[in-house]
Parts: C-alpha cells; sequence; structure tokens
C-alpha cells in the first residue's frame, strides 16, 4: 500500500472553510464529495482538511476575506453576508429571477465571467451556484394573494428580500437564522420564506402549518448566491498537473452540479412536509403578476443602488435574465 | 485569581497614571453608554413589534456591533483596576520582589498582545473602508465598528504599561 | 506529530505561563498566536488578527453577558439584597439554622435575575453577614453558606457561564436556561438540608431567631414584588419564547435599572458606579473570549478535539467512566483556575467526546444540554474549594476575623450536597430535561 501513496512532499493538504455543521447538505453533499472527487483525481496528492461551522474562527461574513488572505485555501460562502461589496452579483437575488437552481448557478458562474470579474478580483471563485427557490412557511393560514400578507411578521433571509416583503405588504422581520424556530413557535413571527431544502434543519415542517409555493411555470420568489473560491497564491502555487485537477472541478460544469446538489435536496424536503400533512399550496401565475409588478421598486432600488458605482445596471440585469433563459432550455 | 474589586481600587497617584485613569474611565463610561443605549433599542425594538407589528429594522444587527464596541471600551478600565485575572496559585508563596518582576513582565506582554492586536485592527479598518463591507440590512459600514476598537486597544496597551511601570517600581523594596 | 501531542504541548505551555502569572487571556493568546504560527505561519496569523476581535465580540447572543453584568449592578445599588434576605428571615429565620438558610434562599433569589456568582456573593455577604454575626452563628457555618450560597447566582438562570457554554457549543440559550432551572432549585434546596443536618449535629452553630407575625411576613414579602416581576418577565419571556435570550436581558436591565433609579440607588454616580463594575466584570471575561478564540482556532487546527474524542471512542471505555475522568479533571483545574476560564478551555476539547458517546440513548440536542448543566455545576465548585476559591475570597474579605480555613472548612457540608446533587443529575437526566421537553 505505501508504494502507491504519493510521498508527503508531493500531497498538498487544502484547509477548507464553511459556516455550517457537518449534517448539512453543503458539507455532506457537495464539499466533502468535491474533496473527495479531487483527492481521486490526483491520485491522492490533493487533500481537503474541512474545517466546518467556522472552526478556523471568525464569522461567516468574514470568510470571503479569509480566501483572500490564505488565512482558509477554500472557502464557501455567500457575498450576500458583506452587503455592499458585491452589489452586481446581487442581481440573481432580486424578485422573480431564478428558474431551477442547475440552470441559475450555471448563468451565475457565465454572468460573473463576462460582466462581474471586478468584484471577485481578490479570490480564484471554483464555482457559483444558488439554492432552490424560497416560498412561503406559515402559521395560521396559507399565502393564495398579496392580500394574505398584509401586516404578516416574516422573517427574511436578506436585505433585498427585506424591501420585497414590505413592498408586497408584509412586515419583513430580520433575525438569523438559529431564531427562527424559537420565534415561529411562540408567535413572535407568523412564518418565514426559505428554500426547502433548509426546512428540515430548522424544523420548519413541525412548526408552521401551510407551505405556499410560486405556480412552476413562474420564476422562483428569490433565490442566493453562494461562492466556493480558492486563495488566488494557493492556487498559483500548485504543481501543473494539480492545477489542472482544480480547474477540471471548477467552472461551469461544477457550478451547474452545485445547483442540481440543491435542486435535489428540495424534493426530499418538500415530501418530508406532504407527509406531516401539511397542504402545499400553488399561488397562480395570475396573481404572481401582480406581486411582479408590486415588487418592481426592489429591482429599481438595485439598479439605482449600482448606478451610483457607474454600473450599467439595466444592460447586466438584461443580461442575467438572458443566461438563465439560455440555461433554462 | 487576582481579581481585584473596583470599589478596592487605589487611583493612581501621578499627573501620567491620572491621565490615563481618566482616559480608561472615560472609555468604560462611552461603552456603558453605547450598552445602555442598545438595551433601550432593544426595548424599543419589541414594543414595536408586539404593539404595532413594527420591529425597528436592522436591529439585530445594531445589537452586535453595540457590542462589540461597548465590550472593547470596557478592556483598558478593566486593566486599570487590575481586574484581567490572573492565576497566583503557583507563586503563592514568592517573595514580593519575585513577584513584581513576574507582574511587570506579564504587564509588558498584555501590553505587547493590545498594541499587536490594535495594529492589526488598524490594517483590517482600511481594508473594510476599501472594500465597502457593510451590514446586511441597513448598510451600515462595518469599519465604522472599528474606529472606537483601535483606540480601546491602544489605551489597553497604554494601560498595561503603566501597571507594568508601577510594578516595576516595587522591584527594588 | 500527531494532533493530541501537539495540543499536549501547548497545555503545558499554557500552564507554564499561567504558573508566571501572565493573564489568562494573554496566556491564551500567546499559546495560541505561538501555535498557529509554527502550523501555518505568520501571514495568515496577522490577516486572521485583522478581525478576530471584531468577529468575537460583535455575536448577537454574546451581547446578553454585559446587559445581564448590569442588570447585576442595578439589582445590587437598588438595594434588592436586603428585601429578599429579610422576606426569608421573615418565614424561616426562627427555625434552627433559619438565618443561613434564609441567607442561601435569598442568594437563590438574587441569582435569578443576576448573571454572576461574584455579585451574588458580594451584596448578599454585605446583608447577610452582619446579621448571622448578630445571632452569633459559628463563624464557618455562616461564612460557609454565603460562599456556597453565592454559587447560586451562576446555578440559577440567567447565567453568564451556561450562555458562554451555549456560544461554543451552538446550543439553544432559553433550553439550557430552561435546563437549569430544576437543577439551579435543587441546588438551593440541597444546601438548605446541607444546613440542617449541620444543626442538627451542632445545635449551637445556628441558633434560632424570633418568629415573625404573619402580617410581618407579608409585609417583608410586598418589598420583593420588583424581583419576582423582573425574574417572571426575564425569565418567563425566555421560556414562554416571547423574546429572545437578548431581548429578555435588556428588558431585565432596563427594568432593574428603574427600580434602582426609583429607590434612589443610581443617585450619587450611582450610574457611573454599576457601568464601572460592569466593565471591569466585562472586560475580564472579554479577554478570555479573545483569547480563548485564538487558542481554539489553533487547537481545531492540530485536530486534536477530533483525533482526542475518535481515541476515546475507539478505546470502548464505557461512558459514564469517560464522563467521570472529564469531571475530575474539571474539579482539579477549578481548584486554581476560574469556572469561565475552564469552560472556554475545555469544552471545545470535551464536547466532541461527550458528542460522541451513547448516555441513556440522549439524543445529541439533550445530550448537549445535560452534560452542559453538569459542566457547569462542576466547574462551579471550583469556586469555594481550596487553594484558589473566588467566593470563599469574598466572603472573608467581608469577615476579616474569620480566618480563610475556617471558611474553607465551613464549605464542606455543600461540597457534600453538591457531590450528591452532581450524582443525581448524571444518572437521572430527565431532572436537567424534563422542563424542556415539556415546553418544546
Ligand atoms: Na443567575
Ligand atoms: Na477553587
Amino acid at each position: 500500500v505505501a508504494a502507491t501513496l504519493p510521498a508527503a512532499a508531493e500531497q498538498v493538504t487544502l484547509r477548507v472553510h464553511h459556516f455550517l455543521p457537518t449534517g448539512s447538505t453543503a458539507h455532506a453533499k457537495f464539499i466533502t464529495p468535491w474533496c473527495d472527487k479531487i483527492n481521486k483525481e490526483s491520485a491522492g496528492k490533493l487533500k481537503c482538511q474541512i474545517f466546518p461551522a467556522m472552526q478556523l474562527g471568525g464569522k461567516p461574513p468574514q470568510l470571503i476575506d479569509q480566501a483572500r488572505d490564505g488565512i482558509a485555501d477554500i472557502v464557501w460562502t455567500l457575498p450576500g453576508y458583506s452587503a455592499g461589496r458585491f452589489p452586481v452579483v446581487e442581481v440573481f437575488e432580486l424578485p422573480f429571477m431564478m428558474t431551477s437552481a442547475e440552470a441559475t448557478s450555471r448563468a451565475v458562474w457565465d454572468f460573473v465571467q463576462a460582466h462581474d470579474q471586478a468584484e471577485f478580483k481578490d479570490v480564484r471563485p471554483l464555482a457559483f451556484h444558488v439554492h432552490g427557490a424560497g416560498h412561503f412557511f406559515t402559521v395560521k393560514a396559507p399565502i393564495t394573494s398579496m392580500a394574505d400578507l398584509s401586516g404578516l411578521k416574516l422573517r427574511a433571509p436578506t436585505r433585498l428580500t427585506n424591501m420585497m416583503l414590505g413592498s408586497l405588504g408584509a412586515t419583513p422581520v430580520g433575525m438569523p437564522v438559529p431564531q427562527v424556530p424559537e420565534a415561529l413557535s411562540k408567535g413572535v413571527i407568523d412564518g418565514a420564506i426559505i428554500p426547502y431544502e433548509v426546512v428540515p434543519a430548522i424544523k420548519v415542517h413541525e412548526l408552521t402549518k401551510f407551505a405556499s409555493e410560486g405556480d412552476p411555470s413562474y420564476r422562483g420568489l428569490y433565490t442566493t448566491v453562494f461562492v466556493f473560491a480558492m486563495n488566488p497564491a494557493k492556487y498559483d502555487s500548485l504543481p501543473d498537473d494539480l492545477k489542472k485537477v482544480i480547474d477540471a472541478n471548477s467552472g461551469a460544469e461544477t457550478s451547474a452540479w452545485i445547483g442540481k446538489v440543491w435542486d435535489e435536496a428540495d424534493g426530499p424536503a418538500r415530501q418530508r412536509l406532504v407527509e406531516r400533512g401539511n397542504p402545499v399550496n400553488v399561488i397562480p401565475a395570475a396573481e404572481l403578476d401582480k406581486w411582479k409588478a408590486a415588487s418592481a421598486s426592489v429591482t429599481e432600488a438595485w439598479l439605482k443602488d449600482v448606478a451610483s458605482k457607474g454600473v450599467d445596471g439595466p444592460a447586466l440585469l438584461d443580461a442575467a435574465r438572458t443566461l438563465i433563459d439560455q440555461h433554462s432550455k | 485569581m487576582g481579581e481585584a474589586l473596583a470599589h478596592e481600587h487605589v487611583r493612581p497617584a501621578g499627573p501620567l497614571g491620572r491621565a490615563l485613569d481618566l482616559a480608561c474611565r472615560g472609555f468604560a463610561l462611552g461603552g456603558g453608554l453605547v450598552l445602555s443605549a442598545m438595551a433601550l433599542m432593544s426595548v424599543a425594538s419589541i414594543v414595536g413589534r408586539a404593539a404595532f407589528g413594527k420591529p425597528i429594522t436592522g436591529d439585530f444587527e445594531l445589537v452586535q456591533m453595540g457590542c462589540a464596541i461597548s465590550v472593547t471600551m470596557f478592556l483598558p478600565f478593566c486593566q486599570m483596576v487590575r481586574g484581567h485575572i490572573i492565576v497566583d496559585f503557583f507563586t503563592a508563596r514568592m517573595p514580593p520582589r519575585v513577584l513584581a518582576i513576574l507582574d511587570t513582565a506579564a504587564s509588558v506582554l498584555l501590553a505587547a498582545v493590545a498594541f499587536l492586536v490594535a495594529w492589526r485592527l488598524a490594517i483590517g479598518l482600511q481594508e473594510l473602508r476599501g472594500s465597502g463591507d457593510s451590514s446586511m440590512i441597513l448598510r451600515v459600514p462595518t469599519w465604522y465598528a472599528y474606529v472606537p476598537m483601535v483606540p480601546s486597544f491602544v489605551l489597553l496597551g497604554l494601560a498595561a504599561l503603566y501597571t507594568a511601570f508601577v510594578n516595576a517600581l516595587k522591584v527594588p523594596a | 506529530m500527531t494532533g493530541i501531542q501537539t495540543g499536549l504541548i501547548a497545555f503545558g505551555v499554557l500552564i507554564g505561563l499561567l504558573a508566571l502569572r501572565i493573564h489568562v487571556g494573554v496566556a491564551m493568546l500567546a499559546t495560541g498566536i505561538g501555535g498557529y504560527v509554527m502550523l501555518i505561519g505568520w501571514g495568515p496569523l496577522l490577516a486572521y488578527l485583522k478581525n478576530a476581535a471584531y468577529g468575537r465580540y460583535s455575536v448577537y447572543d454574546l451581547s446578553v453577558v454585559p446587559l445581564f453584568l448590569l442588570m447585576g449592578q442595578f439589582a445590587l445599588r437598588g438595594g434588592l439584597s436586603k428585601g429578599l434576605f429579610d422576606a426569608a428571615n421573615a418565614f424561616i429565620g426562627h427555625w434552627r439554622g433559619g438565618i443561613a438558610m434564609g441567607s442561601v434562599g435569598a442568594c437563590a433569589g438574587f441569582g435569578a435575575i443576576c448573571g454572576s456568582s461574584l455579585a451574588t456573593a458580594t451584596t448578599m455577604g454585605q446583608v447577610a453577614l452582619p446579621e448571622l454575626r448578630r445571632h452569633n452563628y459559628a463563624p464557618g457555618l455562616a461564612t460557609g453558606a454565603l460562599a456556597a450560597g453565592g454559587t447560586l447566582g451562576i446555578l440559577i438562570p440567567p447565567s453568564v457561564v451556561l450562555v458562554i457554554y451555549a456560544i461554543l457549543t451552538e446550543q439553544n440559550i432559553a433550553k439550557l436556561f430552561l435546563a437549569a432551572f430544576v437543577p439551579g432549585v435543587l441546588a438551593a434546596i440541597g444546601y438548605m438540608l446541607a444546613i440542617m443536618v449541620y444543626v442538627r449535629i451542632y445545635p449551637e452553630a445556628g441558633p434560632a431567631g424570633h418568629r415573625r407575625t404573619w402580617r410581618e411576613r407579608m409585609r417583608a414579602l410586598g418589598s420583593i414584588w420588583q424581583v419576582i416581576a423582573i425574574f417572571i418577565i426575564v425569565i418567563g419571556g425566555i421560556y414562554g419564547g416571547f423574546f429572545t435570550p437578548t431581548e429578555a436581558a435588556a428588558i431585565g436591565t432596563i427594568a432593574t435599572g428603574a427600580v434602582a433609579l426609583t429607590r434612589g440607588g443610581l443617585r450619587n454616580g450611582g450610574w457611573i458606579a454599576c457601568v464601572y463594575g460592569t466593565a471591569q466584570a466585562t472586560g475580564m471575561i472579554f479577554l478570555i473570549l479573545l483569547g480563548a478564540d485564538v487558542l481554539n482556532v489553533f487547537l481545531a487546527l492540530t485536530q486534536m478535539p477530533a483525533e482526542l474524542a475518535d481515541w476515546v471512542i475507539g478505546s470502548g471505555l464505557p461512558p459514564l467512566a469517560v464522563l467521570f475522568v472529564i469531571f475530575v479533571i474539571l474539579l482539579v483545574l477549578g481548584c486554581i483556575m476560574d469556572s469561565l476560564s475552564m469552560i472556554l478551555l475545555m469544552v471545545p476539547i470535551f464536547f466532541p467526546i461527550i458528542m460522541g458517546l451513547d448516555f441513556f440513548g440522549l439524543d445529541s440536542t439533550e445530550k448537549a444540554i445535560w452534560f452542559g448543566i453538569m459542566a457547569l455545576m462542576v466547574v462551579e465548585i471550583g469556586l469555594i474549594t481550596p487553594p484558589v476559591g473566588m467566593n470563599v475570597y469574598i466572603i472573608n474579605g467581608l469577615a476579616r476575623d474569620v480566618p480563610m480555613g475556617v471558611t474553607f472548612r465551613g464549605v464542606i457540608p455543600f461540597l457534600c450536597s453538591d457531590a450528591v446533587r452532581i450524582l443525581l443529575l448524571v444518572f437521572f437526566p430527565s431532572i436537567s430535561l424534563f422542563m424542556v421537553r415539556w415546553f418544546a
């Protein structure tokens, strides 16, 4: 056995840092398999040390700078955590943009390559992806129309979703994810918007009675962009054969694969709701047309925001939509 | 643990000591104001949420920033009243002269660490200012919180140097 | 070198620095920095330090620590301790040993609105010691009861140590407070029983006070309604889930501040004194927090906690034996270290071990809560054990004529009560868990 192992000198260990526990989809279904794959394809020369749950210190918004500074070699994080730093890629988080996570993830990769390299110049992005569309999970009544949202206290995950819920008449409550179960069970909030994948982890299927998703013909209510990025110096220090392994496991295909992992994680989570007898209500497309009009103010706010930074917002919005459409066919 | 209670603390003599003591107390009171404001803001947000369905937007973020600012501003005062914990079990029977030497060294090390952290925080401040990093909901620039933190660590270092000096004076005795 | 070997060397270095009277937080920082640089170099370390302090201190749940400490200061200045002591004595002061038992009850009441043992021991000591001496209580019983009673400040929620444990292990603070409630009350009852047994053996140690009329009792009760109201708002609010622990701490702080204000406790620089007291206690905790953060990142880099957990699980030792070994280590460390430093140092190492073992078929959340409550009790014992027992020092500082040895001997009955309680908690996890299950 010893003979087939590469000498220690040739072996490169990559410190991979992220913010979720080991049981999460990210750790178990994406990062660990990705590490196994590069280990195998490099004949054992590339090895990951995965540090889940912020074991290397700091808070999730600091992960991106940890990759820049070489505190970690690879990180998985949300650009949205560092609000104001990645305003352009936020275009994918606008209301009613995404289709499937797989297609949208591929679109994000292509979009950044073509239009948005400046925002990520400090790191070497290996992949971008999004989660499946976010839906409504409510305690008292299902959401079928905008009127149902009026005055409802809903937990929103990001700045744009806060604005969106406000534009639809709800009262957005910004709170960290770990507080959500307690807040739901005691009526501090009336519901939350999250993707299906997150439902079992924070027991939302047990704490709410109704799920409401948009008509499947319609684009998703919202999504969140994630980035899987490497320290550039670490990449440059690799010998060519190992660079090739990393290259083969990054880019559009890898991004699409990660998106697919998230798409696939939605199914069983939705199934658990159905098995519990929580009705999954569908918001009709005609109703969503009204929502789209009402939430246009969010898109306008984004356009204004990037315009102040000298970015051609309308063109980028168009490019993002076109890419999503292309990859959704 | 050589943990003195604040009321037992004797105010330092000499203009330098008094000036540092005053600065440390000023920072502690500043931290106290931030902490009190944070408590009032949280209560206002709960009342708003419960009574009118309108919590204060971004209350969680403000608490996070306020916490970092207030606890950092407390650090120098804690050193000025010798509040930072040491383990004095192993040296319980040592002569006072040895203790004075050890305590001088310990204070110098604390000062070194405080200045190191202050230096790195100052670099962090510049970087965050450049990158435009801000909070998620209210978009408050993150570097704002670093502005009181850098001088707090500098003052912690100065307070530690002062205590080192006071301890060093006890060595010849 | 394996992770375990590296970790052990680091511990040796840390103990060496502590022995040289380096501040605990600085010793952890220095060890952590040294190890970090050895493993991955100066570049990443200097980069890490740019944001480490902000990252460590800007944690939502952590903000309850300074808030609960400020609340304790307000309670101290508001004179709430005197009302509690009078009320407890009005009911049981006429029993043999009753004033000591009343002191323990008052400590429990004060602990219900104060997150720190130090503040509880200080304030109750000031109120109760003169009374105990006036009634000719044996010096050892008087000081022992107050030193032990002071630990109730942290055993009964709210509790700063539990907040830190919750953050280190990513557990729900509200659930931990809920779980600590019954064990905390058991601790108070256990201390009272210890006094009862003690005065049965040494009747002259705790003479009975005079019996009060029911009218006097009602009047005494009337004066503690604020404490009860604050406790119900704070703990009831957390248990009921009406607000988060941070919000509860904010409400409690404002409410206690209002009580102190109406009672004149914030006059003549009272608010400033409260801030100074908070600044000292908070500064002490947060310097150690920063040090522990760097040290724990270094330990994570060595992979020692994971290796150690694998080794213990692979060794096939009975889980309860592992648990008792951990308790013994905490007890020994508790002789010389303070509880918070111990929690910060040892929980990242012991927690993965406990989580890998099976105890009575508990699920992971229940196991984490159960272990947290017991770890809290074990580290708090360190406050009253020789040679370094913070509460003993504080009470002795207030009773200067009582030799330190007398107080340490006076603590022995309470240590016996602690041992019995911890054994009960080990073998009957539902004592800690039934409230959590009931509310869930
Ligand atoms: Na308490
Ligand atoms: Na001790």
